[in-house]
């Protein structure tokens, strides 16, 4: 509907201090009109404060913040939440409990000025969204989880915000009701097609859910762009790590050929494609999937390394086995692979680790 | 379900119009209250308690509307003290000349005063009104006297005098009030001192405490004790002690034999009072035969009525002993000068 | 790059709004500024500061600087045995107040059917509601030599001799102040769930750990705020420690005020800086205790998701707590109150207790010839517009210091709460100075001698405790239920009133009758502050007090109570009547909505532990 791919928020180098703590540092973010942004990011690292500043729930030291560019936020300037049109899910759901479901429902709409007059209809079309019609009556204390959060989103949905912010909503749910969660959240999101910014500091969420991934580590965006890129191209140690299992090794670069780089780590020349000078003290990272058990046909196809390495561990995970290997070469480093087939323990593998996977990044150890 | 009754938001605005009512209603009240002020009222502080009677007489024979305020004495001093810059007050009236004398130190009450009545004064009462005539001495009673608990105590063994407390049988068995915190009490105090001598006063208050004397704060506590029989004898204002034995209690008094200090009922005017005339108006009634015949009805003023009148022709109630006294006269100016010192010492030593 | 919208709707310079955004943000917390300087700092300002203008309410007020008061004050060496004194007695009370409160609210927890739940809730709130000059002359009269347990066990003198002294004390006062805990803690138990200590037990960890590492954290905000409450109550106590160690006298930092008071001339500016020392003792307990949850970050843990932990429904033996809390609430109200009635009944006070010495004849007379129904309708009215006005304030306090956080509020909270342990008749003294002021006659300001001047003080020594309990019940709400009204678009007055005061109106409702009980019974500002001729109830009691007649004293003490127990039955049942109203139009609720008639007594706030 309103998917014109215009830039809708605006973040300009938004700075935040509590006391003598820097919260948020030189935040600079483009949000566009329908878009799915993810705030990811451990805990303490500034975003639930970032998504309080869009909500206009606390005020901003420097920056800009702009919707549709008309300010929101700047220094010394706040425009209250309830003039901002938002809409917000919490974590804890935040419903009422003094409320019916309908109340809960209702009151954005009964708020507005001038009230809606249609609201039982909207109540309802909310209502319906998240599926849960036949529960006007009900007090929140008498829902499940679940349902708890449909209704949070039922009433977030129901004046129809032209900015949702969502504060880490399915972490009160448990690991099952939260995958199903996640689909639907998904499904209700999309169909009312409305700009939503989601704060998360599990990687899953943040991955399968978002157009848009925004790192924040520490204050700082660590790195933005879609979570298939993010996670592919991690930018540094901490990127690579927070979005899921990396093999993180650290090594100086001793050669170069054309694209490729020569690291040395693991008692071995590992090749990288990399622009990486010589001398650099650098992170190599590449995730346990992308290392190749026993499969000698790649080492003619492409570029890569081989190494030798005994089983450690294991654990099996379905449609893969987890493996913990130490190398050979430098018994001292542990890997991670993965692989469909089974290995027992203490059998030696032939691992390959492709130029193309192996990553080279600036050895920042933060994160 | 609190819940439910604020959710009904009608209900909010039910109890506001209600306390706004409220409001207005005590404002309008106030308000005509205030109208009516000027040659028409006065407002009169008092402890006793025959006040109300007396503010009630008064009002009906003068046509004169009195505003009554009764505290006890320490709180109505707290007040005056506290008013001082804008007070309130028209006419103060309390026990311990020692106390007004104090106000009058301080040059708040109106000075030479001069009621038509006060040829009526006896000699003793006459003598203790000061020569500014800024107060009016108008009754008398005892500042402390030894009332003993007849259960526990047998006639014959009953104390004599003052230092018969002293005695074994009387181990932690006797009470008095805190003259820091109790009105009547420090006169009694000032009085000992002033009568055994400083030195052996004190070794008397010393030697009590060391036998396990109770000191209370006021006299309400102090008469509870005696009349329960938690202790045996204790020393404190004669009227009380009457009031209780009237009402019934195992009580009975000894004047001792060594004195008692006499303790004035005392009356003054503000200096700044709208209205001094219906305030002298009211000192007059006050040493009028008929208002004393107010004053002396136990049931006008409870305890407060077994005084001796401050003026001739008039006599006390038949339940208050008159004879066989040795009356003292406690030297307020004197009295009024070491205070704080004594309530200081006595606090150190004796309460603690 | 678009640089503005086209869209009308959207606020387009920042410069036009931002005056008035930030104007309306300061509005309300001005606003309560403004009430807290009227009824509180103005006056205690007034007093405190003659600490160092000893003459600047003389007849003729000067600005005369002097520091002698305040040097006085801080340096005789008895006034810091008194503060020590003082510390330790309102410590020790506010320890056992903690034990004992907890017990109670784990009994009423514990407690299997509802009436056993309303008898021991309504007699927690008798004693919360009884007079302190009541349960302290109770308990003499029954502790005593040859008082009621002695006649009737046939005791010896010197039996109670310990309990006439110091732990005799702060036994009395562990019984009167327990409420306050219990009133905080029955809401905190319910929401942090009993679940969090079995998880421990289930771990294998003892007892002590499971107290130490779960219990005391999770409840601390609960045990604090009553405990600061009884702490500062103790601290500044005066009636208790008068009439409980008359032999075994304890100077107390009380005492010394009321001396200053006691002296000829009264000696305000000793007194203001004896206050200030009580304030300066009171704000410093207050400050450790906040800096100390904010070390622990105690109020965050609250905000979990554990079950609600709630009645006991099962039948069979009632539990330990819930005996041990009934014994405890007999004692700590039957015995003192019961002492009270029955003196009220008594024809003479050393009568006896047989039969014979009983009549009903001190009522009439307190009440008609004593003229006491006056003053009971007079008191009766202050109390309801003190109460309401009280709740309300402590509802719009509360979320101004709770949610809207700021240094200024830190400020504000010690203020208005240290004022607890400042005596009343200090405080009421403040009034006195304050508006009775002479700068006040051009602009016709001068307050004192008008009813309101007294309802003023009547809710200015109400609002301490009401804006205490008010937080307590408030840090237990998730901050994002009035953040999430706030986003979809209501006001601050519409958070407050559709979302706070809901949720905090069961506690509002008990701050209503906390409030209305002081009033009834509060006698040192009532004393300093009434208007000339029309006493209020307190007033009319020590007056009978004062004049020796307290079987008459008692009855009306007794009628007083009489009148608040009514208004609180009334209050409970329009609560249940209301809510049964508004069931019958909603469809039938399984169990957990349905309607209790105590539920006035209990604090029975529904919050996020509940989601």
């Amino acid at each position: 509907m309103n998917d014109d791919g215009s830039v809708q928020v605006e973040l300009k180098n938004v700075g935040k201090r509590f006391a003598d703590r820097t919260v948020l540092e030189d935040i600079s973010l483009r949000v566009r009109r329908g878009q799915f942004v993810a705030l990811l990011g451990p805990s303490g690292c500034g975003k639930t404060t970032l998504l309080n500043i869009l909500a206009g729930l606390i005020g901003l030291g420097e920056g800009a913040v702009e919707f549709d560019g008309a300010p929101w936020s700047s220094r010394g300037y706040t425009l209250a939440p309830e003039r901002r049109n938002v809409g917000m899910v919490f974590q804890d759901f935040a419903l009422w409990p003094h409320m019916t479901v309908f109340e809960n429902v209702a009151f954005g709409l009964k708020v507005k000025k001038p009230p809606d007059k249609q609201f039982r209809t909207a109540v309802s079309a909310a209502l319906e969204m998240v599926r849960m019609n036949g529960y006007e009556n009900h007090y929140p204390h008498q829902l499940s989880g679940g349902q708890k959060q449909r209704i949070a989103i039922a009433r977030t949905l129901a004046p129809r915000p032209s900015l949702m912010l969502m504060d880490e909503p399915l972490s009160n749910l448990d690991s099952k009701l939260r995958e199903q969660m996640r689909w639907d959240l998904l499904n209700i999101v999309q169909e009312a097609n409305i700009t939503t910014i989601y704060v998360t500091h599990d990687q899953t969420e943040a991955l399968s859910m978002a157009d848009h991934l925004v790192l924040l580590n520490e204050g700082r965006i660590e790195q933005q762009g879609a979570p298939s890129q993010v996670y592919r191209e991690p930018a540094t140690v901490f990127a690579a790590s927070f979005l899921g299992a990396a093999n993180v090794l650290h090594g100086r670069v001793t050669g170069r050929s054309g694209k490729v780089a020569t690291v040395d780590c693991l008692g071995k020349k590992i090749q990288a494609i990399s622009p990486a000078s010589v001398g650099e003290q650098l992170a190599l990272i590449i995730r346990p999937a992308e290392i190749h058990v026993g499969d000698s046909r790649r080492e003619v196809e492409e570029l890569g390394t081989r190494l030798h390495a005994t089983v450690e561990q294991r654990a099996f995970q379905g449609t893969n086995w987890q493996y913990r290997v130490a190398v050979d070469a430098d018994p001292e480093r542990v890997l991670e692979v993965q692989d469909s087939s089974e290995y027992p323990i203490g059998e030696s593998l032939r691992l390959w680790m492709p130029a193309g996977q192996c990553r080279l990044v600036t050895a920042r150890l933060k994160g | 379900m609190g819940a439910e009754l604020f959710r009904s938001g009608r209900f909010v605005w039910v109890l506001s119009f209600v306390v706004i009512v409220l409001i207005l209603g005590g404002c309008g009240a106030s308000a005509k209250q205030g109208s009516s002020s000027g040659s028409g009222q006065l407002v009169l502080y008092s402890a006793q308690g025959y006040d109300s009677a007396m503010a009630k007489a008064f009002q009906a024979k003068t046509g004169i509307k009195v505003k009554l305020v009764d505290d006890s004495t320490g709180n109505l001093v707290a007040k005056i003290e506290a008013e001082r810059s804008n007070p309130h007050w028209d006419v103060a009236w309390f026990d311990g000349d020692s106390t007004m004398q104090g106000l009058d130190n301080q040059g708040m009450l109106l000075k030479n005063v001069t009621p038509g009545n006060a040829k009526n004064l006896t000699p003793q009462i006459k003598s203790m009104v000061p020569a500014d005539k800024s107060y009016y001495a108008v009754s008398k009673t005892a500042a402390a006297v030894i009332g003993y608990n007849t259960k526990s105590v047998l006639a014959s063994q009953a104390p004599k005098d003052w230092t018969d407390l002293l005695k074994p049988r009387f181990k932690n068995a006797t009470a008095m009030n805190d003259p820091s915190i109790s009105g009547p009490t420090y006169p009694f105090v000032a009085g000992i001192l002033q009568t055994m001598g400083t030195t052996q006063g004190k070794k008397f208050f010393s030697t009590l405490k060391a036998d396990g004397m109770n000191v209370f704060p006021t006299n309400d506590n102090t008469i509870k004790a005696l009349s329960s029989g938690q202790v045996k004898a204790a020393m404190l204002q004669d009227t009380a002690l009457l009031d209780a034995k009237h009402s019934g209690s195992p009580v009975k008094l000894v004047y001792p034999s060594s004195g008692v200090f006499a303790l004035p009922g005392c009356i003054s005017i503000d200096k700044n009072a709208p209205n001094k005339a219906a305030a002298k108006k009211f000192i007059d009634f006050v040493l009028s035969p008929e208002g004393q015949k107010v004053m002396l009805n136990p049931k006008n003023g409870g305890g407060d009525s077994y005084f001796i009148p401050g003026i001739k022709g008039v006599k006390p109630d038949p339940g208050r002993p008159v004879t066989g006294i040795k009356w003292v006269t406690v030297n307020a100016k004197k009295a009024a000068a070491n205070e704080n010192q004594i309530k200081q010492w006595f606090h150190a030593n004796i309460t603690q | 790059m678009r640089t503005r919208s086209s869209n009308g709707s959207m606020p387009t310079s920042p410069s036009k709004e931002r005056l008035y955004e930030r104007a309306r943000d300061w509005v309300s917390p001005a606003a309560i500024f403004v009430v807290l300087v009227v009824l509180t700092i103005y006056p205690l300002g007034s007093l405190l500061l003659q600490t160092i203008f000893p003459h600047l309410f003389d007849p003729l007020p000067s600005l005369g600087l002097s520091a002698g008061p305040l040097v006085q004050t801080f340096i005789d060496s008895s006034n810091l045995v008194a503060v020590l004194n003082s510390a330790s007695v309102g410590l020790s009370a506010s320890v056992l107040a903690v034990i004992l409160g907890t017990l109670t609210a784990y009994g009423v927890r514990r407690a299997h059917g509802r009436w056993l739940r309303v008898v021991l809730s309504t007699s927690v709130w008798l004693i919360f509601f009884s007079p302190s000059y009541v349960l302290a002359e109770g308990w003499i009269l029954l502790m005593q030599d040859n008082g009621i347990l002695a006649q009737l066990f046939h005791l010896p003198n010197g039996w109670s001799g310990w309990f006439f002294t110091r732990p005799g004390l702060v036994l009395v006062m562990g019984l009167r102040y327990f409420p306050f805990v219990h009133l905080a803690m029955v809401p905190a138990i319910g929401n942090v769930g009993e679940d969090l200590f079995d998880a421990g037990r289930l771990l294998g960890a003892s007892r002590g750990r499971i107290f130490q590492k779960i219990a005391l954290p999770l409840l601390a905000p609960a045990w604090l705020a009553g405990a600061s409450i009884a702490f500062a109550e103790g601290f500044g106590d005066f009636g208790f420690a008068a009439a409980i160690t008359p032999q075994t006298h304890i100077p107390l930092l009380s005492y010394q005020i009321y001396a200053a008071l006691s002296q000829a001339p009264v000696n305000y500016s000793a007194a203001a800086g004896l206050s200030l020392l009580v304030v300066l003792v009171t704000a410093g307990a207050l400050w450790l205790q906040l800096w100390w949850l904010r070390r622990r970050g105690a109020y965050e843990t609250l905000s979990g998701r554990s079950r609600i932990g709630g009645y006991a429904t099962s039948r069979g033996r009632p539990s330990p707590a819930t005996l041990a809390s009934l014994v405890l609430a007999a004692i700590a109200l039957l015995l003192p109150l019961g002492a009270t009635l029955w003196v009220s009944l008594f024809k003479s006070l050393s009568g006896g207790l047989g039969l014979s010495n009983l009549t009903l004849a001190n009522y009439g007379e307190a009440l008609v010839a004593g003229g006491g129904v006056q003053p009971l309708f007079r008191s009766l009215e202050y109390a309801l517009v003190a109460a309401v006005l009280t709740a309300l304030l402590a509802v719009l306090v509360g979320y101004q210091l709770v949610f809207r956080g700021s240094a200024v509020n830190r400020v504000l909270n010690l203020i208005v709460i240290s004022t607890i342990a400042i005596p009343g008749v200090v405080m009421a003294a403040g009034f006195v100075f304050a508006w009775n002021a002479v700068w006040l006659i051009p602009l016709h300001l001068v307050l004192y001698g008008t009813p309101i001047c007294l309802a003023m003080a009547y809710i200015s020594g109400a609002l301490p405790y009401a804006v205490r309990l008010q937080m307590g019940a408030m840090s237990q709400i998730s901050p994002n239920l009035p953040i999430a009204a706030r986003v979809l678009g209501a006001g601050q007055r519409t958070v407050l009133s559709k979302i706070i005061l809901p949720l905090v109106s069961a506690t509002a409702v008990s701050i209503f009758f906390l409030s209305f009980t002081n009033v009834v019974f509060e006698l040192p500002a009532s004393s300093l502050l009434y208007p000339a001729g029309s006493p209020p109830l307190p007033v009319a009691i020590q007056a009978k007090f004062n004049a020796f007649e307290w079987t008459q004293g008692a009855a009306l003490t007794v009628m007083g109570m009489l009148v608040i127990l009514g208004v609180y039955g009334a209050g409970s049942y329009l609560a249940y009547w209301i809510e049964k109203r508004r069931h019958a139009a909603l469809m039938p609720l399984p169990a957990g909505g349905s309607s209790e008639p105590e539920a006035v007594v209990e604090d029975r706030k529904p919050s996020v532990a509940r989601l």
